[in-house]
């Protein structure tokens, strides 16, 4: 019973409600997700919501007072209709560029040709993180911004420290999201860094990037929070089983938010001299290369500045106090940014003297001022004179081209030349085709060897075997020669001659016993062999016989036939 | 008859015409005179105007546009009187260029090879040098191919090595030129794919950059630089 009549008057309470709202517009400060914020923080995104229950068109755009301060990134309505009550909602996307107490609204609207308003909201801008942000409890990342000092002048160094602390490794950093300051000159990040520190007992490791600041005007400077992107591991949904776990863990990308931190910046008293810098100098000096020149040439003189500085908001004219013997041109002007927090900036001005005369002169010390904010008051510091000799020689112009005359001197032309107006002839050049052809000329000339010589082996091997492949034909055909003029004594040197063409060997090594020991070899049956025997003592008799015999001159040439032709069958 | 007279007037008043022409050394004895007057305007666009220029005429050119603070345009001046000028000539060339390089905000550092190879390209007769390596090449050949026994034969390769090496580098410089034209970037601008803005950047163009001439089309031309290849407007580059 308690029960229904709370119910009722929860609904009776809601319903009252709504009428109250419908009545005008509603401006409230909500988050990225909709929900109500009590305090934001400067530099982080939030949103400002104007919410009409009455869902009639307006007029024109909603105006909303002490919109001012806050930088808008972008702005969105949409339309809802709950129980047949349409409701629209504006969504305004800013910043709070710095910590304080803002009040913004009402807005003014204008529905159905009536002018409307909303309510006034307080809101509260701090440069701490959100409570409930503090820390990622999920993911346990915290991002901290950091400076070196608190109170500084206008144009003093401020080193900024940015950390993203992480204890899971799988919450991988993207990058850090900036929020722009128009009251600081900022420089390039260094890092990132990474290391380890306890905080509340849990060792974090962290990714460290840190740069240098100038402030550029006196106040309070609010540097805003960055952003961490980073992505970070989710469980995949367990209604899929074990399938979940073969794709491994979901990732989804996170942001969470550093503080933001404010930085009390003094103005630089008033001072009787130009400042030329602010900062601290641990180096000045006054140098040159060479320090002894020809009359007419050139040497570098540099001034050196090196300390804790803006090297960008280094100011030196000129050189001071340059006698008339010499004449300067400024050259060139280098910088260099300290490499770590801890680490000095360079400044160099570079200018190309010339000796008018010749003789020893002085530049004398050269002064330099600024804001010492080590002692917090204004120091004039000098470097020593420099000595410069001018030797005699035929004046010249400089090797080291000067730029930007400083001093009002007149200045040389470049000297022309008088000759070779008139084209020049090219000079004669071998064609190039020829060129590269009596290049090639010793690689002809190899190539002819080696193929003078390939040839020779080639007909020499031609050769053995044409005499191999015609020995018979041709000791048949001498044969009938030898008939013919009855010369039987001519029969050894003829089979002497054919074995040497067959067996590719010289006649001198054909021997009786080699020549039956090669057919005994191939076969020859041993009665045969025995006839050839006989027959080739016959021939040898009848060779190196004193008187030969006419008896057996036509026996001898009709054996001879015969054992050509069996010894062609053979071999 | 009547014919003939204006045959002979119309050559005559042409003879007349040219010998009234000015000569190239009258302009530019009128250039050097404004030039000493400070009024290097006149004098650049005199020297301009010479028509077949020497490399003193493109000297005097460049010195012009140096001093009305044209430095690419003086650099492209000076690269072309390099072409043919006397030794002391290119000395003052030398000497001034890297001057407008500093002034134009280009390092000018060139390495000490290619300083050198630019160097024996430019002051060593081309002919010379091919003798050279004919000869170099035709000694190693025979030192090769000897059989004879030769007293200090190692050091002998050795020399003709490096006279082959050395002429064999300044006539691939000549040989490079012969085959392609040189040219700067007097603007920068992108070097794309193909000869058309639609074609993807291959890389950003430096002032002054030497680049070669490969190919052309209307409007273009396709270069190589030490290490890629791509086309350019054709206003983008001068060629030297």
């Amino acid at each position: 019973m308690t029960g229904k009549i709370l119910g009722k008057a929860i609904v009776l309470f809601s319903l009252l409600i709504s009428c109250a709202a419908a009545a005008q517009g509603v401006l409230r400060v909500v988050d990225e997700m909709g929900s109500s914020l009590k305090t934001v923080q400067a530099g982080r995104p939030f949103m400002i919501e104007l919410t009409l229950s009455d869902g009639g068109a307006l007029d024109e755009a909603p105006v909303i007072e002490g919109f001012d301060p806050f930088e808008l990134l972008d702005s969105s309505w949409s339309h809802s209709v709950i129980n047949g009550e349409v409701s629209i909602a504006y969504r305004y996307n800013v910043i709070a560029p710095k910590p304080g107490t803002y009040t913004v609204g009402p807005a003014l609207f204008s529905q159905d040709g009536s002018q409307k308003v909303s309510n006034s909201l307080q809101i509260e801008v701090g440069t701490e993180q959100l409570s409930d942000e503090q820390e990622d409890q999920e993911n346990s990342v915290i991002v901290r911004l950091s400076l070196d000092k608190d109170r500084v002048v206008v144009g003093e160094r401020i080193v900024a420290t940015l950390r993203y602390y992480y204890t899971d490794p799988s919450a991988r950093l993207r990058n850090f999201v900036e929020q722009s300051t128009k009251d600081v000159i900022r420089k390039k990040a260094r890092g990132p860094r990474q290391g380890s520190e306890p905080i509340d007992g849990i060792e974090y490791d962290y990714i460290e990037l840190d740069w240098d600041m100038y402030s550029k005007k006196a106040g309070e400077i609010t540097v805003p929070a960055f952003a961490a992107e980073y992505e970070a591991k989710m469980p995949r949904n367990p209604m899929f089983g074990g399938i979940s776990r073969l794709l491994g863990m979901a990732s989804a990308q996170k942001r969470a938010y550093s503080n933001a931190v404010t930085v009390q910046v003094d103005p630089i008293p008033p001072s009787d001299q130009a400042v030329q810098g602010v900062g601290t100098v641990d180096v000045f000096e006054l140098s040159a290369h060479p320090s002894i020149v020809s009359q007419g040439e050139g040497a570098v003189v540099t001034l050196t500045l090196k300390g804790d500085f803006n090297p960008d908001k280094i100011m030196i004219d000129n050189l001071q106090g340059v006698p008339d013997e010499l004449r300067y041109y400024e050259s060139k002007e280098s910088s260099e940014e300290p490499t770590s927090a801890t680490d000095l900036a360079t400044k160099q001005f570079e200018y190309i003297v010339q000796g008018l005369q010749t003789g020893n002169f002085e530049i004398p010390a050269q002064q330099f001022h600024y804001f010492d904010v080590n002692s917090q008051r204004h120091r004039t510091i000098t470097t020593a004179p420099l000595s410069m000799t001018i030797m005699p020689g035929t004046p010249k112009k400089s090797s080291i081209t000067p730029s930007n005359p400083v001093v009002e001197q007149k200045r040389s032309a470049l000297p022309l030349a008088k000759g070779e107006l008139r084209p020049t002839r090219k000079p004669y050049i071998m064609p190039w085709w020829l060129f590269f052809l009596l290049i090639t000329i010793p690689f002809f000339a190899w190539a002819f060897r080696r193929g003078r010589h390939s040839l020779y082996i080639h007909r020499k091997k031609t050769y053995r075997a044409r005499r191999s492949y015609q020995a018979f034909s041709r000791a048949q055909a001498q044969l009938v020669k030898l008939q013919k003029n009855k010369k039987n004594e001519r029969l050894y040197a003829l089979f002497i001659e054919l074995f040497a063409d067959k067996w590719h060997l010289s006649i001198g090594s054909i021997t009786a016993e080699y020549i039956a020991q090669r057919l005994q070899d191939i076969g020859m049956p041993q009665e045969q062999l025995e006839q050839w025997n006989e027959f080739f003592a016959a021939i040898a008799q009848q060779a190196f016989a004193a008187e030969q015999s006419e008896k057996h001159t036509t026996d001898l040439f009709k054996k001879a036939e015969q054992w050509l032709k069996q010894l062609q069958q053979l071999l | 008859m009547v014919k003939t007279i204006t045959a002979i007037t119309l050559i005559l008043s042409l003879v007349a015409a040219d010998s009234l022409a000015q000569t190239p050394r009258a302009i530019a004895s009128q250039a050097a005179t404004a030039y000493q007057a400070d009024d290097f305007e006149s004098a650049a666009r005199l020297y301009g105007s010479i028509k077949n220029k020497g490399p003193g005429v493109w000297f005097n050119s460049g010195n012009c546009h140096y001093e009305l603070a044209q430095y690419p345009e003086a650099i492209v001046a000076w690269k072309r009187a390099q072409q043919g000028a006397s030794f002391n000539l290119l000395h003052a060339i030398d000497h001034q260029m890297s001057g407008a390089y500093e002034k134009a905000g280009i390092p000018f550092e060139p390495s000490l090879i290619v300083s050198f190879l630019d160097w024996g390209a430019r002051c060593i007769h081309p002919f010379f040098l091919q003798l050279l390596f004919l000869m170099s090449w035709y000694l190693l050949w025979l030192l090769i191919i000897s059989k004879r026994r030769i007293r200090l034969k190692n050091i002998y390769y050795a020399l003709l090595g490096i006279l082959i090496v050395i002429s064999g580098a300044f006539l691939l410089m000549h040989y490079t030129q012969y085959l392609y034209k040189s040219a700067l970037v007097i603007k920068k601008g992108p070097l794309l794919a193909g000869p058309h803005e639609q074609y993807d950047v291959v890389k950003e163009l430096s002032l002054l950059q030497d680049v070669q001439i490969r190919d052309e089309r209307p409007g273009w031309y396709k270069v190589a630089t030490h290490d890629q290849m791509g086309w350019v407007a054709a206003d983008t580059i001068e060629t030297v």
